[in-house]
C-alpha cells in the first residue's frame, strides 16, 4: 500500500527542499480553505459548506499524518497506520461527491454509487492483510483491491469534477466559473493523489505532482473565496446585464415597469429561484418563482426586520435587501450557498438603483398628478370664463340697444349734461362688450379651434396691413421679402396678425411705419413685427402678454381692452411656438419688435407676398 | 286645424326668456316689416306649448305662422320644446327660426337635427340684431310662402 501514501510521505523520507516547500504550501492551502470555510458564516452553515469543510479538513489530515511517518516495519503498528491513513484518503473523493450532491450538481443515484463504492473500499482496506512492501510480490487479493480503489477514486473524481463543471451552464459568470473552478480544482486534485501514489521514486515526479495538489487545492479554495480582482474578471458579463437592467430602469416610470425589469434581472444576475419587489405597504409588487403564499410569509417575516443592516438573509436561506420603503427579495437558487460578499455588494447597489427609480417613479406620478390637477382647473377655469362672459353678453346688448333707442328716440328730451352722460356710458358699455368679446375669444383659443389648413402668411399680412391702412392713415405698413406658410387656423392667423399690426399702429406714437419680415429659424421661421414708435420699457415687456394689461397711462385714449398680446400668445402657444417683445432692430433707434418663434412642425414652406389682385389665400 | 294664410297679417310667435332682446326683437319686426306683423311672445317652453296648446290664458291663441325660438330658457329649453313640435302632426307644419346667442356647433346641429328651418346666432348689438331680424321677415314674409294651413 507505500504506493498509494508515498506522495504523502515522500516529504518526510526524502526531503527534498522543493518537495519540503510544496508540502508546506499545501498544508497552508488546505489550512486557509479550513478556516475560511469555517468562519464564512458560523451561524448558520449550509449544508454544502460543511461538506466542503469536511473535505479539507480530510485533506489536511492526509499531509498531517504524511508528515509524521511510522516506520516500524512489519509492525502492527505500521499496519493501523496506513490503514487510517489509506481510509482517510479514501475519503476524499467521496467527500467532494457529497459536497457536489449537496449543491445539486451529483444526482442521487451518482451520489448513492459513490458511497457504497466507498463503504466497500473502507470495508476492503479494514479487512485487508498487511499490505506487501516495495519489491515484495503482490498478492492476488492486494492487486484485487488495488483495482477496487482506482476504479472507486477514478469513477467519483469524474463524477464530482462532470458535474461541478456542467451544473454552472446558464447561471450567472461568477456561479458557472466558481463550478468550474471548483470541477477543475477536484479532477486535478484527484490525478495529483492518483499520480502521487505510484512515483515516489523520482524527486522530479514528486515535486509535480504536489504542486499539482497545490494547484488542485488553490482552485478549490479560489472557487470558495474568490479574490475580488478575480471576482471583478468573472463578474464583467454579469456587469454589463445590470448595466442593461440599470438603463432599463431609468426608462420605467411606474414601480410596476420597475418591478418587471429589476425582478427578473435580478433573477438571472444571481442565479436565483425567484426574487419579489415588495412596497412600503407590505404588498408585492412583482414577484418571480415565488408562490403568493411565500411572498406572503416573506412579507410576513420582513415586517419583522427592524435593524438597519441593508442586505439581511431571509429564514429560507435568500436575501432581501432594504429599500427605502419596501424590499427587493432574492429567492435562494441552487447556489445561493455561493453567494459570497461581493455578491450582497451587487444586490445593495442594484437596491439603491431600484430606490432611484421608485424614487423617480413616484416624483414623476406626482408630477403627472398635479398636471392632471392643473389641466382639471385650466378646463374649469376656461369653462367658468366662457359661460361667465357668454352670459354677460346679454345683459351688455340690452344696455346697448336700449341707449341706442335713446339716443334715437328721446334725445331731445335730454337737458343739460344728459346728453354727455349717455354718450359716457355708451363709451363705457361698448368697452365693456369688447372686453366681455375678448375675452371669450381667450377662452375659444385652443378649446374649440377652427380646422387648420395651409395659410400664406405673407398674403394674410398684406390683407390685413390693407384693412388697417384705411384706419391709420398716416402709418406706412409694409410685408417685406417672403413669408412662411404656416399650417393653422386661418381664423386664428388673422386674428395674430391683424392684433400685432394693429397694437403697432395704434401704439407707435410718433412712428411712422410698421414692417413684417420673416427668417429662418431652427427649420422653423421667426415673423417680426417691428414699428419706430416710443417703445416698451425692458421691464415691462413681459407683463405684456398678462390678460387686462395695458402697459402705461399714456395710451388710455387708444381704444383696446389689454387682450391683443394675450390672445396673440394663446395662438401661438397652441402652435407650439414663442412669442417675444425687443426694442428695435440695430441702426433703429427707437421702437419695439414682437418676434413670433413657429416650430417647425407647421411651416410649410415660404411664399412671397403676391400681387394684390391675388392676394386671397386659398 | 287650420292656419290663417299670412298674406295680410303673418303672425309671429317669439319665444324669448329675456324680456329686454324680446322687446329689441319685436321692435326689430316692426322695423323691418311694419305693424302689419303681428308679434306675441312667451316666456319659455311650457308656456309656448301652452300657447300651440292653447290652454289656459291662451285659449283663444290664434295659431303662429313662424316660430322664432330661443334655446336657453327656464324650464323647457328650445330643443326640448322643438323635439315635441316635430312629433306632433298638427304643430310640425309651422316653421320655426332658432334664434340663440349660442354659436357652438353642438347647438346648431342639434337644432337642424331636430327640425329647425334655420339657426341664426344672435348678433352681439342690437344694430346687428336688427339686421339680422330684418333678413329674417324679408325671407320669411316675403321670398318664403308659409303653409296656409291644413
Amino acid at each position: 500500500m507505500s504506493v498509494l501514501v508515498a506522495g504523502a510521505q515522500a516529504a518526510a523520507a526524502e526531503p527534498a527542499a522543493l518537495v519540503h516547500v510544496a508540502q508546506v504550501a499545501n498544508f497552508a492551502v488546505v489550512v486557509s480553505a479550513i478556516v475560511v470555510l469555517a468562519r464564512g458564516n458560523s451561524r448558520r452553515i449550509s449544508s454544502a459548506r460543511a461538506w466542503a469543510l469536511a473535505m479539507f479538513c480530510d485533506l489536511g489530515l492526509i499531509i498531517a499524518l504524511g508528515a509524521f511517518p511510522v516506520h516500524d516495519d512489519g509492525s502492527l503498528l505500521r499496519h493501523g497506520y496506513t490503514v487510517v491513513l489509506v481510509s482517510v484518503l479514501l475519503l476524499v473523493p467521496y467527500l467532494l461527491v457529497r459536497f457536489a450532491y449537496a449543491l445539486g450538481a451529483v444526482g442521487r443515484t451518482g451520489h448513492r454509487a459513490a458511497a457504497t463504492l466507498t463503504v466497500v473500499q473502507l470495508v476492503m482496506t479494514m479487512l485487508s492483510p498487511p499490505f506487501p512492501e516495495e519489491g515484495e510480490a503482490r498478492t492476488t487479493w492486494f492487486n484485487a483491491y488495488l483495482v477496487v480503489v482506482l476504479v472507486g477514486w477514478t469513477t467519483q473524481s469524474v463524477l464530482s469534477a462532470v458535474g461541478l463543471w456542467s451544473a454552472g451552464r446558464g447561471q450567472p459568470s461568477v456561479v458557472r466559473r466558481r463550478m468550474q473552478a471548483l470541477g477543475t480544482g477536484a479532477i486535478v486534485l484527484a490525478l495529483a493523489l492518483v499520480a502521487g501514489s505510484g512515483s515516489s521514486e523520482s524527486a522530479t515526479a514528486q515535486v509535480v505532482t504536489t504542486l499539482m495538489g497545490v494547484v488542485g487545492l488553490c482552485l478549490l479554495v479560489v472557487a470558495f473565496v474568490v479574490p475580488s480582482w478575480l471576482g471583478a474578471a468573472w463578474r464583467a458579463a454579469d456587469l454589463v446585464r445590470l448595466g442593461a437592467a440599470e438603463r432599463g430602469l431609468m426608462a420605467a416610470v411606474t414601480a410596476q415597469e420597475v418591478a418587471a425589469t429589476i425582478v427578473p434581472a435580478v433573477v438571472q444576475l444571481f442565479g436565483a429561484a425567484g426574487a419579489v419587489l415588495v412596497d412600503g405597504e407590505g404588498r408585492a409588487v412583482a414577484a418571480q418563482g415565488t408562490a403568493d403564499a411565500e411572498v406572503q410569509a416573506l412579507v410576513a417575516e420582513l415586517a419583522e426586520r427592524r435593524s438597519g443592516e441593508v442586505v439581511v438573509r431571509t429564514q429560507d436561506g435568500g436575501f432581501a435587501c432594504r429599500l427605502q420603503e419596501g424590499w427587493l427579495v432574492v429567492r435562494p437558487g441552487r447556489f445561493s450557498p455561493l453567494f459570497g460578499v461581493a455578491e450582497l455588494n451587487v444586490l445593495d447597489r442594484v437596491g439603491s438603483f431600484v430606490d432611484l427609480a421608485l424614487e423617480r417613479c413616484r416624483l414623476f406620478e406626482e408630477q403627472a398628478r398635479s398636471r392632471r390637477a392643473t389641466e382639471a382647473t385650466n378646463a374649469e377655469l376656461q369653462t367658468i370664463i366662457y359661460s361667465v362672459s357668454h352670459d354677460l353678453r346679454n345683459p351688455i346688448i340690452s344696455v346697448l340697444g336700449y341707449l341706442d333707442v335713446l339716443g334715437r328716440e328721446h334725445r331731445g328730451e335730454l337737458s343739460g349734461d344728459g346728453e354727455h352722460y349717455l354718450q359716457r356710458i355708451s363709451v363705457n358699455a361698448l368697452y365693456m362688450q369688447n372686453l366681455i368679446q375678448d375675452l371669450l375669444e381667450l377662452s375659444r383659443i385652443g378649446r374649440s379651434e377652427p380646422a387648420p389648413q395651409a395659410v400664406a402668411l405673407g398674403n394674410l399680412a398684406e390683407s390685413v396691413a390693407q384693412e388697417l391702412r384705411a384706419q391709420h392713415r398716416d402709418c406706412r405698413i409694409t410685408v417685406e421679402g417672403e413669408l412662411p406658410v404656416v399650417w393653422m387656423s386661418e381664423l386664428r392667423a388673422r386674428q395674430l396678425l391683424t392684433n400685432l399690426l394693429d397694437n403697432a399702429a395704434k401704439y407707435r406714437g410718433t412712428g411712422t411705419s410698421v414692417v413684417v419680415r420673416a427668417e429662418t429659424a431652427d427649420g422653423g421661421a421667426t415673423v417680426t413685427v417691428t414699428d419706430d414708435g416710443r417703445g416698451i420699457p425692458p421691464h415691462l415687456r413681459e407683463k405684456a402678454f398678462d390678460v387686462f394689461e395695458r402697459l402705461d397711462a399714456a395710451h388710455s385714449d387708444v381704444p383696446g381692452t389689454g387682450m391683443g398680446l394675450p390672445i396673440c400668445k394663446r395662438i401661438v402657444d397652441t402652435l407650439g411656438g414663442t412669442i417675444a417683445l425687443s426694442g428695435p432692430p440695430p441702426g433703429q433707434e427707437a421702437g419695439t419688435t414682437v418676434s413670433l418663434g413657429l416650430p417647425a412642425s407647421v411651416v410649410l414652406g415660404w411664399a412671397p407676398v403676391n400681387e394684390p389682385e391675388k392676394e386671397c389665400i386659398s | 286645424m287650420t292656419v290663417t294664410p299670412p298674406g295680410a297679417r303673418p303672425r309671429v310667435l317669439l319665444a324669448e326668456d329675456d324680456q329686454d332682446h324680446a322687446f329689441f326683437t319685436i321692435r326689430a319686426f316692426h322695423e323691418a316689416h311694419g305693424d302689419t306683423v303681428e308679434m306675441r311672445t312667451v316666456a319659455d317652453g311650457e308656456e309656448l306649448l301652452d300657447y300651440l296648446n292653447q290652454r289656459g290664458e291662451f285659449a283663444d291663441a290664434p295659431r303662429p305662422h313662424l316660430i322664432v325660438l330661443d334655446l336657453k330658457m327656464p324650464r323647457k329649453g328650445g330643443l326640448e320644446v322643438l323635439a315635441e313640435l316635430r312629433d306632433r302632426d298638427d304643430l310640425r307644419v309651422i316653421p320655426v327660426v332658432v334664434l340663440s346667442s349660442s354659436d357652438r356647433t353642438e347647438d346648431i346641429t342639434a337644432s337642424y337635427a331636430t327640425g329647425a328651418n334655420s339657426y341664426v346666432t344672435k348678433p352681439a348689438s342690437v344694430a346687428g340684431l336688427r339686421q339680422g331680424v330684418s333678413a329674417l321677415a324679408r325671407y320669411w314674409m316675403g321670398v318664403a310662402t308659409l303653409p296656409p294651413g291644413s
